[in-house]
């Protein structure tokens, strides 16, 4: 089984975002809308790995989406806030799950396969979160798999 | 490279974090409630096996077994319970029970114990062999096998590999892996090598 340095990250990153404390008690998770002039030519290919910083304080951002098979900077994925009195995990995933893919469409992609991984500290509301996209699939891949 | 140098630091402060915080969390003075738990989504594939102190809500997330069953995650809890007994620490049920040890839990035990007690440095490993993934902790011709599963990715088990480096290194291990990852309980001193042949 031939081992990659592009497998250890993606498992090192998938192996420490879930890990630690989570099952945070307060419930701020604040989403707004990704903001499309802050990454204007990302493109996203199969086997991206995104993953988050710390959000903490009222900066709420997801930071650094890296595509493994280009060189960019990193992408900032800003989310919307969450209504309700208190936290909810499955709220909290079905938002960043539909920003990601709002994202991905935004950046040409027809079809995706995302999962989330994530770490919620109960300190201060702070949030760790990670997404796998899995899979992608532009208009231009599946024209060149039809052929 | 650029890929691999941009995150690699940042990999390496989210291990350093990691084995840091599991160090401040575990105390041979506490009982801890181990469980395993669905991923909120219920993708019945995405398995979070979690300590808890007793009387407190917050939960610390030890493996988190991916692309497998739930059979596959009880097993790796069950194992971490063997483990983390061997060691030392008190480790209940959901229900704050204690558990129920077989001959074998018990021998396992003591292989674990006689293992880690006897060795302060570990390779840790993860040997396919036969569709069962082996992860074996070793040190020159000694070695113990953590687990041996089936039925879960490549990735999923090398997820758990890598969980266990971090807990064999929260644990005050000095830990070695195949990728050149080496660390202790003060965190990484060594990462992954920039190695162009393997891209």
């Amino acid at each position: 089984m031939k081992r990659t340095n592009k497998d250890n990250f993606i498992e090192w990153i998938s192996a420490t975002c879930s890990f630690g404390l989570s099952e945070g008690k307060n419930s701020l998770v604040e989403v707004q809308e990704h903001l499309k002039s802050d990454m204007p030519d990302i493109k996203i290919r199969r086997g991206i790995l995104a993953y988050s910083s710390t959000i903490c304080d009222n900066e709420h951002f997801i930071k650094k989406a890296i595509d493994c098979n280009s060189e960019i900077p990193g992408v900032f994925i800003k989310i919307d806030s969450i209504e309700g009195s208190y936290y909810c995990e499955l709220i909290a995933d079905n938002n960043i799950k539909f920003m990601f893919l709002k994202f991905i469409e935004e950046t040409g992609f027809i079809s995706s396969k995302i999962h989330i991984y994530k770490k919620v500290f109960e300190s201060n509301g702070k949030v760790t979160m990670s997404v796998v996209i899995e899979e992608s699939m532009t208009s231009e891949d599946l024209e060149t798999k039809n052929e | 490279m650029k890929y691999f140098e941009q995150i690699k630091n940042r990999i390496r402060e989210q291990i350093d974090k990691c084995i840091s915080d599991l160090s401040d969390f575990l105390s041979e003075k506490e009982t801890y409630i181990i469980s395993c738990n669905g991923d909120p989504l219920k993708t019945d594939k995405v398995w979070f096996i979690e300590l808890r102190e007793k009387n407190m809500t917050s939960k610390f997330v030890i493996s988190c077994v991916i692309d497998s069953g739930e059979e596959v995650a009880r097993y790796i809890l069950h194992r971490y319970v063997l483990l983390l007994q061997s060691f030392g620490y008190s480790i209940v049920d959901e229900v704050g029970e204690e558990f129920d040890f077989s001959e074998k839990d018990i021998d396992t035990m003591i292989e674990f114990s006689e293992f880690f007690k006897n060795n302060s440095s570990v390779t840790i490993e993860n040997d396919y062999d036969n569709d069962c993934f082996n992860i074996i902790c070793s040190n020159k011709n000694d070695g113990t096998v953590f687990a041996s599963v089936k039925d879960i990715s490549a990735r999923g088990s090398w997820v758990i590999t890598k969980q266990l480096v971090i807990m064999m290194a929260g644990l005050g291990k000095f830990v070695k892996t195949s990728d050149n990852t080496i660390g202790n309980k003060y965190g990484i001193v060594e990462f992954i090598p920039n190695n162009e042949k393997n891209q």
